[in-house]
């Protein structure tokens, strides 16, 4: 193989090639299923914009993302990120940005990571697959953008903002968990869909007027004993979207978008580790391969080393720890398994000593998610390389109950992977109960009261319900009642 | 398959979102950003962080964490080992902490602008500057035609001198033939009219024909605008209140901005002037207070010294000068002659009366010098600093004003 890029600059035509090569290690030797690529170069203005609008490159406007960007763009001046790598859509095809600035070498980095390993995971990993429709995201935001601006435009940019804020505050609580989302679809099909909705809308407002009994009568009261909805709704923005009495059907298509793009990014939350540590090992093993073939020269490969370390560690004692460092070294650890397994190994892991190491590691990347991954895959030279320990809450202050060891690094593993499954934990509140002829109360019930007690905002969360939802709204949790007036 | 597409000419669109937060705390932004002003360096025209309060941010719900968090680079603590709580609740480590505290947002100089002066629609400094490139015209040879006024009498004369040798050459040649056979032979009766002809053309040959006429050409030539010098002049006698300095900061600083954006290099000199005039920095420039009577020719007499002494040659010069308007009544005259002066070698001189209602001494005494590149303006109070700022530097195509 020629050398890929002549010096640090590159021209398109080299990218076309390097991608050429890129995609003939990848699919040749780590078989890698793959969306097509679309590859955009983009500034890092844009880079930023993309970085503050959640990671998606078309969003509707709303001030949060300003926020977002205005954090990112001063982490930029002050060089704290170096914005160089990469940002990927699930979609199909799968866009990737290269920021004009990178390198060569980085540009070939950032192809190999995101066009082939995180495109591979988003693929063929059981969350992304079965939870999310990657068709037409790009379509549907772009849909969505000009749904909102449209909206500004006729109700005015405060309304608008009122609803998104107490959309996005409860945005936790408008994703089907463990439900197939319906597909997303292009914007014609969206907006005829659009039209059926608020018909259907204005025929259940119909209902809850027509039928209204007098509150008193002893039917009401009967009525009040069947409880509405039968059982408790977990989406709550979707409860509301669809039952809430007084809401134009603007609002109602907000809430909707923003539940969608919700469900969207929902997998992404649940599988950091192991889609940053897969895309990094595919880059790893490509640029490697990249460098033996003769495509990338010694001085190149040594750039490329410097950012994939730079990339791959976590500074300091922490409990945050780094995605792509952990993912990385565990990734690169099921291979040694499979390679060069110790004898305690072959024991313990099923795979240790398999020869095809590439089927092992795309059975790993593609049916766990991050808690599981580590549940299953977490091995004692992982543990111990990483230097990891457990920290015991005693109130007043932690205590270290476990350093890495031989006859510990099993608890570890275990705490470590009840830590990500209770991050990826929302509170389980539902809508129990409207009280549907009475007063319109819509009371929420929290249904894991024997987890740690709620914190944060709740009484203004609350307000926002209430504002959505136009009557009073209750929260029952913890053994407390919060209560959230309309008006107040 | 792979495609690559290039973006980048289609711009960002962070800045719906970015106008959005900052409406939202336009009132603390405008806060902390007159509080920035207050300390700020004039001749600093960078952006600027302002941090923004609490609160902003979408709230969030979550739940007391029960699982015990696992740490790595562990590098020396043993079992048993304990560390003291910090004080916050939270599910530690999922990347929410920056939640609660302060944040900082980035004004670009323009957004600073925008907030200093509520919003009031400010001149496009950087438009203006491509449009008020400073000019020479440089002499570059001759041309055939142009304005009566360029005429080039020495060229178009020797044009006509040539022309005339040239032609009179051609007759000379056939007269000399036709005359030297008619002295041998004589002529036939058409050489004889050829003769005369020849004769009578020589004499009316036109002394400046049309094709003589020779203009001087001048081409536009950028100046090169590479250094300026901006002296800023103020009044300091007891009458300059805090609000009028504040006032004559602004100005000075809007000024500043659109002279900085022509040159590479900018020097600000700071001269106060009360009784007599002292030199000094940028700090005590805004913070000193003398008393005595005013004799604003002292400050002028001190710039045409340092003028004289440290810049002239290739320097751009400029002065801003606020004062109240007062002045020692004597010193009139002697303001006068330096002012025409140094308006003379100066780009430009500005001032602006801060704080007073009506037109004051200076005020009265500068517009009716009507000096092309002495502009005049007055603030009573800060929404005029910006109206007088764009009043004064109007494209001067737009006010019909030639700038020497």
């Amino acid at each position: 193989m020629d050398l890929l890029f002549k010096d640090a600059d590159w021209t398109a035509d080299e990218l076309v090639n390097a991608d050429g090569e890129i995609r003939r290690i990848a699919e040749d030797e780590l078989r890698l299923e793959t969306y097509p690529n679309q590859f955009e170069l983009i500034t890092y203005e844009q880079m930023l914009d993309a970085y503050a609008s959640v990671g998606l490159p078309v969003m509707y406007s709303h001030w949060s993302f300003g926020r977002l960007r205005a954090m990112e763009e001063k982490g930029y001046r002050q060089g704290k990120n170096g914005l160089a790598y990469e940002l990927v859509i699930n979609s199909n095809p799968c866009v990737n940005y290269l920021m004009e600035t990178n390198t060569s070498v980085l540009q070939a980095l950032v192809i190999a990571h995101a066009g082939y390993g995180h495109n591979s995971f988003f693929k063929n990993n059981y969350a992304f697959k079965d939870g999310v429709d990657a068709s037409f995201i790009l379509d549907y935001l772009a849909y969505a953008k000009a749904y909102v601006a449209e909206c500004e435009k006729k109700y005015g940019p405060k309304i608008v903002e009122n609803v998104l804020d107490a959309a996005h505050a409860l945005k936790d609580w408008g994703v089907d968990y463990g439900k197939r989302p319906q597909p997303l679809t292009k914007k014609e099909i969206e907006e005829e869909e659009v039209k059926r909705r608020e018909q259907e809308a204005r025929d259940r407002l119909l209902e809850w007027e027509v039928l209204k009994p007098a509150a008193t009568s002893p039917d009401a009261q009967a009525d009040e004993e069947i409880r509405w909805p039968e059982s408790p709704e977990e989406n709550i923005l979707y409860f509301v979207e669809k039952n809430a009495l007084n809401m134009p059907n603007w609002k109602r298509e907000l809430i909707r978008i923003v539940r969608r793009i919700e469900q969207y990014l929902h997998p992404q939350m649940g599988s950091k580790v192991m889609n940053e540590g897969w895309a990094t090992f595919t880059h790893y093993y490509i640029m490697t391969r990249l460098h033996e073939k003769g495509g990338l020269s010694d001085g190149q490969y040594l750039e490329f080393l410097r950012s994939h370390t730079a990339v791959v560690q976590t500074r300091g004692i922490t409990a945050s720890i780094n995605p792509y460092h952990l993912g990385f070294n565990m990734f690169t650890d099921i291979r040694r398994i499979c390679e060069n397994p110790t004898e305690a190994e072959r024991k313990e892991f099923d795979f240790a000593g398999e020869k095809d190491w590439v089927s092992v590691l795309q059975y790993a990347a593609y049916n766990f998610r991050d808690e599981s991954f580590i549940r299953q895959f977490l091995s004692a030279k992982v543990v111990a390389d990483m230097q990891m320990a457990v920290l015991t809450d005693e109130d007043d202050y932690m205590e270290i109950s476990h350093v890495a060891s031989e006859d510990t690094y099993k608890e570890v593993r275990k705490k470590l992977a009840d830590r990500y499954l209770d991050i990826l934990r929302v509170p389980d509140l539902r809508v129990y109960k409207v009280n549907r002829w009475g007063d319109r109360r819509l009371i929420v019930k929290r249904y894991d009261d024997d987890r740690g007690k709620l914190l944060g905002d709740v009484d203004l969360t609350l307000r926002h319900l209430a504002y959505l939802w136009s009557y009073d709204v209750e929260l029952i949790a913890d053994g407390e009642s919060h209560i959230a007036i309309t008006g107040g | 398959m792979s495609y690559i597409v290039d973006r980048r000419s289609s711009g960002s669109t962070g800045g719906a979102s970015k106008k959005k937060l900052m409406d939202r705390v336009s009132k603390s932004i405008k806060e902390k950003v007159l509080q920035d002003f207050q300390t700020r360096s004039i001749s600093d025209v960078t952006g600027r962080s302002v941090s923004i309060p609490k609160g902003l941010r979408q709230p969030r719900v979550w739940h007391q964490s029960d699982a015990d968090p696992v740490i790595i680079n562990n590098d020396q603590f043993k079992v048993g080992d304990r560390m003291w709580k910090r004080e916050s609740g939270g599910k530690g480590g999922s990347g929410q902490g920056d939640l609660e505290g302060e944040m900082e947002i980035y004004l670009s100089p323009e957004e600073y602008l925008e907030f200093l002066f509520d919003g009031v629609e400010l001149p496009d400094l950087v438009k203006r500057t491509e449009d008020q490139e400073d000019v020479l015209y440089a002499r570059a040879g001759f041309t055939k035609s142009g304005v009566p006024a360029n005429l080039n009498m020495v060229r178009t004369l020797k044009q006509s001198m040539v022309r005339k040798k040239m032609l009179t050459g051609v007759f000379n040649d056939e007269i000399a033939e036709l005359e030297e056979k008619k002295e041998k032979e004589g002529l036939t009766e058409e050489e004889e009219a050829r003769l005369q002809e020849l004769l009578e053309k020589k004499t009316k040959l036109v002394f400046i024909d049309e094709v003589d006429l020779r203009y001087n050409n001048r081409e536009e030539q950028p100046k090169p605008n590479v250094k300026a010098v901006v002296f800023f002049l103020m009044d300091c006698s007891g009458s300059m209140t805090d609000d009028k300095i504040d006032l004559a900061k602004r100005f000075m600083f809007l000024v500043f901005l659109l002279i900085q954006n022509r040159y590479k290099t900018v020097k600000p000199e700071f001269i106060l002037y009360a009784g007599n005039a002292v030199r000094t920095d940028e700090e005590s420039f805004f913070n000193t207070r003398a008393g005595g009577g005013t004799v604003t020719s002292s400050g002028y007499e001190l710039i045409e010294q340092i003028w004289d002494a440290e810049y002239g040659g290739d320097w751009n010069g400029y002065i801003i000068h606020a004062s109240d308007g007062d002045n020692y009544g004597m010193d009139d005259d002697r303001v006068m002659e330096l002012v025409t002066r140094l308006a003379g070698y100066m780009q430009m001189i500005a001032y602006l009366e801060v704080g007073m209602f009506g037109a004051n001494e200076l005020h009265e005494l500068f517009t009716g010098m009507a000096l092309p590149n002495l502009r005049v303006g007055s603030a009573p109070g800060e929404e005029d600093v910006v109206k007088e700022f764009k009043n004064m530097f109007r494209r001067k195509r737009d006010a019909g004003q030639v700038q020497g």
